[in-house]
């Protein structure tokens, strides 16, 4: 019996997929006795070819559009309905299935009219003139672009501008290139905001968006933080790819919203002092960092207060100095800097680079492989020093033996002309024995070139890079001159470009590369296609830190400023979730919080901490003592002091003293970094202080250690758990020790680990046992924990 | 320290300062050749060597994907360039010869495996840092990460055990 007709295509799509057809001639067996090799498949061919058929077909029988059949990292959001988001190879068919089955073509969007059609029409004559005053080599006047105007007007003096342009005949230029790359130094104060595109300069008036803005909000979740749009992890699934990335492999972040200065400083002694003012140095700087060898990647101080972890780079040779920070301390160290040479004898000069010096970060044993896959050194002596360094360490997989520190300083061409990326070529017998001679050279030698260091941090250096910088279609003409199969544009064209880079490793398998902020989205762009690199954003850095058990800036230091405030906003967010959710999803298994007044349980209660520790030294009062019965309350003298006779009466009176005073503003941090030279702190590890008023509490604040913790055995961690010395009623909140800033399970270690804080005063030596419960659960556990040095 | 004959240098002199010591495991392998190497270290407990190698062996083992309903739909290891893999190395070097060579006949021996054992000799780099003397430590705070190093190179025994994989 034939089979059934399908009913319909997709069922005919099904039906193919059960079916493989047969061929049935078989001679190949001539003699009966031999078979004939090439026959019998000659006779199968139709065969095989259906078998393979088939196999394709069952594949794709359950998907309905072609992108089902990409990968997931070639799939973008939106797919469906917009063809543009589909690789050029497949549009045809996708075009075919968007088709409307009544009427055999897409459905048309509705044409927009009157207003609508206007403002469209006016925004692409917008983006027309934006172009022309490129191509004439210019920027849009920047006092146009801060006024609240309508696009009419707009319009109107950019024409103006055109007109003016074009009569004048020789008008000095005030870019260097189409492609509108210019170089934004702020001198004697900050930078101006870039400008962007005229018609998207709106979007980023308050949160700038970074040199790859383009190519990550197409791929990444993006946040609006410290004044810039950062990507904040990718769109896609990755916790486990991230961590495989990093321990074989790399990942890249763009980190240019991390700002940069650049000083200036003629006199050799002033370069030292400054140094010595704002690093962790107190007498001299060791001679490594002055020549330029290492970079400082440490402390950052104001004052003899630890602000915040920067990036030095010294070069006394060049006087130039450049220090990168993370955005929310940036303004605080410029100022100290600008003070601090306001003061001091001599030529200097300050520039605001934040702006002008863009960075890409890459973490993993493979990073400066990738690197090396895409930045060309321009030299014309082929056997520079550099170039053979460069040669040698790219040539290895784990550069874990490179000093912590070390700086690379080179020209490169523009990485756009090459086609594919391509590994240097090394000779593999002699690779070991020469990469330790590298090594061992390292110690000895500079691998700075003065003039790129000098065209990396001067105004002019960077300008000179960005000469004719070629825009993709010109990159893309000039690909089309020459035959397919060469790997890059004829080297004439390779000379095009000049741009300085520093190159740093700023950890055990991390570097950073800080090249001119028009430059890193070239760089970026090739870097993505690389096979080991996957792009991260800060939930990975994150997420990199914890797993290597490395504190992460800014919710692993809540003693300083941003990390305080971080913890206060998670408070506000996670309040606001817990309330927000309604009844009909709250689940049996969700805590249910009655405390709140004591201990908020949203996130790491410092101030309960503070209060708790130093008020039962107040009551000179054991832990024994205090677990009395309670009674009723008892007021002295002081009205609003609670006398405390049990371990409730010190509770109770925690709440009372912090309501006591609430002219404090909740951003007045309440914890301090355990630092031996202080007398206060020397005195709490030992326990001789004391307190003689309950409302001092609140102004002293409390010494406290970093721990990295590891569970015992198994066991869940998150963020914010509390820490004990030994198991007790999970009610008796005086027993809190510290928090966990942040916790989870760590797939490199198997094994629940985290990062917290613990007072002072509990000894931690070599590795301690120490006893976590999550909040809202009764379940201790036991773990390991061991002190980081920060 | 264990020094060997053929490195004179540091025979003779004793060096100064904190002994850093640098893994010679710094060829850039494959995906597959990271998935069939076993570096056997000090640390390493001689039964989770061979579970661990055992896991991998049996990857590639044909009978296995059908029986073990663990690596059942596992033909990944059949196809493409895994289907070149004939053995999976065990590396060891220093004082893990002993180590690697207990595995080898185990492997050997107790499970009937086609072994080779190959002798070699490894490049190791030492880096031995200067420690700052006490009284001037104030100076530079702590850590000796800016100190100078004195590097040497020193060879190093190794084995490699190649356990065939059986297809």
């Amino acid at each position: 019996m034939p089979p059934k007709a399908p009913p319909n295509a997709k069922k005919a799509r099904l039906y193919n997929s059960r079916n493989i057809r047969t061929h049935l001639s078989d001679s190949s067996f001539v003699d009966k006795e031999k078979l004939n090799v090439p026959d019998f498949l000659g006779s199968r061919e139709f065969e095989i070819k259906s078998f393979e058929l088939s196999q394709l077909n069952s594949k794709y029988a359950s998907s309905n559009r072609v992108f089902q059949s990409l990968p997931r990292s070639l799939r973008r959001r939106a797919a469906s309905h917009n063809v543009k988001r589909i690789p050029k190879r497949l549009r045809a068919k996708a075009l075919r299935e968007m088709k409307n089955s009544i009427t055999g073509t897409p459905p048309k969007k509705k044409h927009s009219r009157g207003r609508a059609l206007y403002k469209l029409n006016m925004s692409k004559k917008l983006l027309k003139l934006g172009n022309n005053l490129k191509l004439l080599g210019t920027l849009p006047d920047r006092e146009l672009l801060g006024k609240k105007l309508n696009i009419r007007t707009k319009i109107k003096s950019l024409n103006k501008q055109i007109r003016e342009l074009k009569s004048s005949t020789n008008s000095p230029l005030a870019i260097n290139n189409k492609v509108g790359a210019y170089d934004n130094t702020g001198y004697g104060g900050y930078a101006s905001r870039p400008m962007g595109n005229i018609k998207y300069h709106k979007r980023q008036r308050q949160f700038v968006w970074l040199p790859t803005h383009i190519w990550h909000a197409k791929r990444f979740h993006m946040i609006k933080q410290y004044g810039y749009q950062i990507p904040l992890s990718p769109t896609q699934k990755c916790f486990r790819l991230m961590s495989r990335q990093s321990k074989n492999d790399s990942i890249a972040f763009d980190t240019s919203y991390y700002s940069s200065l650049i000083i200036n400083i003629e006199d050799d002694d002033v370069f030292k002092e400054l140094l010595i003012f704002i690093t962790k140095f107190h007498v001299a700087i060791p001679d490594k960092i002055l020549k330029g060898e290492r970079a400082y990647n440490d402390w950052l101080y104001i004052e003899g207060q630890q602000i915040g972890k920067g990036f030095i780079f010294a070069h006394i040779a060049s006087h130039t100095i450049i220090i990168r920070t993370f955005p929310s301390i940036y303004k605080d160290i410029f100022n100290h800097c600008e003070n601090f040479l306001m003061c001091s004898s001599g030529l200097n000069s300050i520039y605001d680079c934040q702006y002008s010096l863009g960075s890409i970060d890459l973490v993993g044993p493979l990073s400066l492989l990738s690197l090396s896959k895409i930045l060309h050194i321009y030299d014309e002596d082929k056997s520079s020093n550099i170039k053979k360094l460069w040669s040698v360490l790219t040539s290895v997989k784990d550069t874990k033996a490179i000093p912590i520190g070390f700086n690379f300083s080179f020209d490169i061409m523009d990485p756009r002309f090459w086609n594919k990326s391509s590994r240097t070529k090394h000779n593999n017998d002699s690779d070991l024995d020469a990469y330790y001679d590298a090594i061992a050279s390292m110690n000895s030698t500079t691998f700075l070139d003065p003039t790129s260091v000098k065209n990396l941090s001067t105004r002019e250096g960077r300008t000179k890079s960005y000469e004719n910088q070629m825009s993709i279609k010109d990159i893309g003409k000039e690909f089309g001159k020459i035959s397919t199969r060469s790997r890059s544009l004829s080297p004439e064209i390779l000379k095009h470009s000049r741009i300085p880079i520093l190159l740093s490793k700023t950890g055990d398998q991390s570097w950073t590369l800080i090249v001119p902020w028009f430059w890193v989205l070239p760089i970026w762009q090739k870097l993505v296609k690389i096979k080991h690199v996957i792009p991260g954003g800060i939930k990975q850095m994150r997420q990199v830190n914890y797993e290597n058990g490395k504190p992460n800036f800014p919710n692993d230091y809540p003693w300083l400023r941003d990390g305080w405030e971080n913890n206060l906003s998670l408070d506000s967010l996670n309040r606001e979730k817990y309330y927000k959710l309604p009844k009909h999803l709250l689940n049996s298994s969700r805590p249910d919080f009655t405390d709140l007044e004591l201990i908020s349980p949203f996130h790491c209660d410092w101030n309960f901490l503070r209060t708790i520790t130093l008020l039962q030294k107040f009551s000179g009062m054991s832990i024994e003592e205090l677990e009395k019965d309670n009674t009723y309350a008892d007021y002295g003298e002081d009205l609003f002091i609670r006398q405390i006779n049990s371990g409730h009466d010190l509770l109770q009176l925690s709440k009372d003293v912090r309501e006591l005073h609430y002219y404090r503003l909740p951003t007045d941090i309440s914890i301090s970094l355990f630092d031996e030279e202080l007398e206060f702190h020397q005195k709490f590890i030992t326990g001789n202080y004391t307190i003689n008023q309950a409302r001092y509490v609140n102004i002293v604040s409390l010494p406290v250690i970093q721990i990295s913790v590891k569970l015992v055995g198994k066991g869940r961690l998150r963020d914010g758990a509390r820490i004990y010395l030994q198991e007790t009623d999970p009610y008796n909140y005086a027993a809190i020790v510290g928090f966990i800033t942040s916790g989870g399970y760590n797939i490199q270690l198997g094994i629940a680990s985290g990062i917290g804080l613990v007072k002072a005063d509990i000894s931690i030596k070599g590795s301690t046992t120490l006893y976590i419960r999550n909040i809202g659960q009764t379940s201790y556990y036991a773990a390991e924990a061991i002190i980081i040095k920060t | 320290m264990s020094t060997t004959a053929n490195d004179k240098i540091v025979k003779n002199e004793r060096i100064a300062g904190r002994h850093i010591k640098h893994s010679p495991n710094v060829r850039i392998e494959s995906a597959v050749e990271r998935e069939t190497t076993f570096l056997v270290k000090s640390s390493t407990p001689f039964v989770s060597a061979v579970k661990k190698i055992q896991r991998s062996l049996d990857k590639f083992d044909k009978s296995m994907i059908s029986s073990n309903s663990r690596s059942r739909g596992k033909t990944k290891y059949q196809n493409g360039e895994y289907k070149k893999v004939n053995y999976i190395v065990v590396k060891g070097m220093g004082k893990t010869i002993e180590k690697a060579l207990s595995l080898a006949l185990y492997f050997d021996e107790e499970l009937h495996y086609q072994v080779d054992i190959i002798t070699s000799t490894v490049k190791v780099l030492d880096e031995f840092r200067e420690q700052v003397p006490e009284e001037a430590k104030q100076e530079f705070d702590d850590g000796d990460e800016f100190n100078d190093s004195v590097y040497r190179k020193r060879s190093v025994s190794s084995i490699e055990v190649r356990i065939w994989v059986k297809r």
